[in-house]
């Protein structure tokens, strides 16, 4: 006999919330509305067993042995094993850190901190007249964003969708996947992003355009009410990480309508952490990869992350003169040379939690089948115990 | 005996790596990152048609792609874009054994300078990316 269940995915920071997922004798059969990730996320969660108790005494050992020890990742975890990390991190007295500012430098603490104008994606849903892809990838990446709520849906007050409703324009170094689907590509030299941003305020305020297409994209900024822009890790290198620069292009912009701006993270919960910091009152305190580098860490705890895949080798090598301690679903190259493996189950399929989707709103994550496989926060609270 | 092989070698070109997102990629990655699978969709390059004609490579060719970081060997794909100069690659240990880490701003590149050449090999495999060199 077969049931169904209304899941929420997550595979990326989207959080769909309207898989349909088709569970038989406690496999997951069937998976309906995802996109290719999260059909691939729920079909093949499937975790080995082992030694549950031995890993974490073993994990216990390693922190309380370790002089310097660091705790790094947690963008691919719920809330609540965030939570329990950052109170290992104290327990420790240790670094903790994510990806968020490697990745988008200081743009997440700007925009948890309102010092750049944010929104939600049910608003841009219901409200957005333009919606503008900067550096960011989201057919890729998040692949249902623009069918959700940024260029196809039908909105609250955008009812004619994106045939009359809507503009998305892609502003980008190549012809992304999302660049094909929008209505116009604006193509930028790497490192232009500045100048450009200079050159749209300019043509807003009367100067002459140079090109037809901006002239066209300029004029669609003055004709709307409503814009946002959705800012990847592209945007942030086209800035060479200069905030001061997005916060005044925000600023120009606002003085011809409404326009905000929201980061396309991709872990599923980095929108999180960065709260969770907030919250705790715990800023960063100095850089996992400077002290990876410099061999100011004797111990590594790293928690959904696989910074072999995602670190220079300059980096990711000194991963292997360091005691590292992996809690993954998954097999990755960190887990292959890490001292100490612990697989935990997903959260969404195997075991519950909350998440933050990229523009802050919380989601419940309802396991959707039963297995035994330990949860992160099961995992990462034995381990606080223990300590 | 060195300057004997580098003259036999293939020639060599500049290239500039885009480290982009693929969704395929980014898929098979849910089922672990070590398998055959996922190292068939990172081990990849996407090259321009007319690089690819003028530094007579073709699709499903393997190439090398190296710089002061190390030495990858990958298959050569042929991009159904136009970005001359550029090869585009999924985020990876591949990728990622080119690239630099920016002590200053503390950033990992999305665009890093090597060098290509033709053959040199058997793809490497993930798990030989994993050992200390």
């Amino acid at each position: 006999m077969s049931t169904q269940v209304t899941a929420t995915c997550p595979g990326c920071s989207c959080l769909c919330d309207d898989i349909e997922v088709v569970i038989e004798e406690s496999e997951i059969r069937e998976v309906g509305n995802a996109c290719r990730k999260g059909a691939s996320l729920f079909l093949n969660a499937d975790h080995p067993a082992y030694d549950l108790d031995a890993a974490i005494d073993e994990a216990i050992e390693i922190l309380k042995n370790a002089k310097s020890p660091a705790i790094f990742g947690l963008d691919n975890t719920t809330i609540e094993a965030q939570r329990i990390a950052i109170k290992i991190s104290e327990k420790l007295g240790c670094m903790i850190e994510d990806y968020s500012s490697i990745r988008y430098g200081d743009l997440l603490n700007l925009v948890v901190s309102s010092r750049i104008k944010t929104c939600t994606l049910d608003d841009v849903r219901d409200r957005a007249d333009i919606s503008i892809f900067w550096g960011s990838d989201a057919m890729s990446s998040q692949p249902r964003h623009l069918s959700r709520f940024s260029y196809f849906p039908r909105g609250e007050h955008k009812q004619k969708g994106w045939e009359f409703d809507r503009y998305a324009i892609s502003i980008d170094i190549y012809r992304s996947p999302t660049a094909k689907v929008c209505r116009e590509f604006l193509k930028v030299s790497p490192g232009q992003d500045p100048a450009l941003m200079d050159e749209i305020l300019g043509i807003l305020s009367g100067k002459p355009p140079g090109s037809k297409e901006l002239l066209k994209f300029s004029n669609e900024i003055k004709k709307a009410d409503f814009g946002v822009i959705f800012a990847g890790s592209g945007l942030i290198h086209g800035l060479n990480r200069d905030m001061d620069k997005l916060i005044w292009f925000m600023e120009g912009l606002n003085e011809y309508g409404e326009f905000y701006l929201i980061p396309m993270v991709k872990g599923y919960n980095m929108r999180g952490f960065v709260e969770m910091m907030e919250r705790a009152q715990k800023r960063i305190e100095g850089s996992f990869l400077r002290a990876l580098l410099d061999g100011g860490i004797d111990a590594a705890l790293i928690v959904g992350a696989d910074p072999m895949s995602d670190l220079p080798y300059s980096l990711s090598k000194k991963l292997l003169d360091i005691q590292t301690i992996v809690i993954d679903p998954r097999d990755t190259p960190t887990t292959e040379i890490a001292d100490l493996v612990i697989h935990t189950g997903i959260a969404g399929v195997d075991n519950g939690g909350s998440a933050m989707r990229m523009d802050g709103v919380e989601f419940e994550l309802v396991p959707c089948i039963e297995r035994d496989t330990p949860s992160d926060e099961a995992v990462l609270t034995r381990i606080l115990e223990g300590l | 005996m060195a300057g004997i092989s580098r003259l036999i070698q293939a020639p060599e070109y500049e290239i500039k790596i885009l480290i982009i997102s693929d969704i395929f990629q980014s898929a098979e990655s849910c089922r672990g990152r070590i398998s055959r699978e996922y190292q068939d969709l990172s081990a990849v390059v996407y090259l321009d048609k007319e690089d690819m004609k003028a530094w007579s490579i073709k699709d499903g060719m393997n190439v090398t792609l190296f710089n002061e970081n190390g030495k990858i060997v990958v298959t050569g794909r042929s991009s159904k874009e136009e970005h001359r100069g550029i090869g585009l690659m999924p985020p990876s240990i591949y990728s990622m054994r080119l690239a630099s880490f920016d002590e200053t701003s503390g950033a990992i590149p999305l665009m890093i300078e090597a060098r290509i050449r033709r053959g040199d090999g058997e793809v490497t495999g993930i798990r030989e990316l994993c050992k200390k060199i």
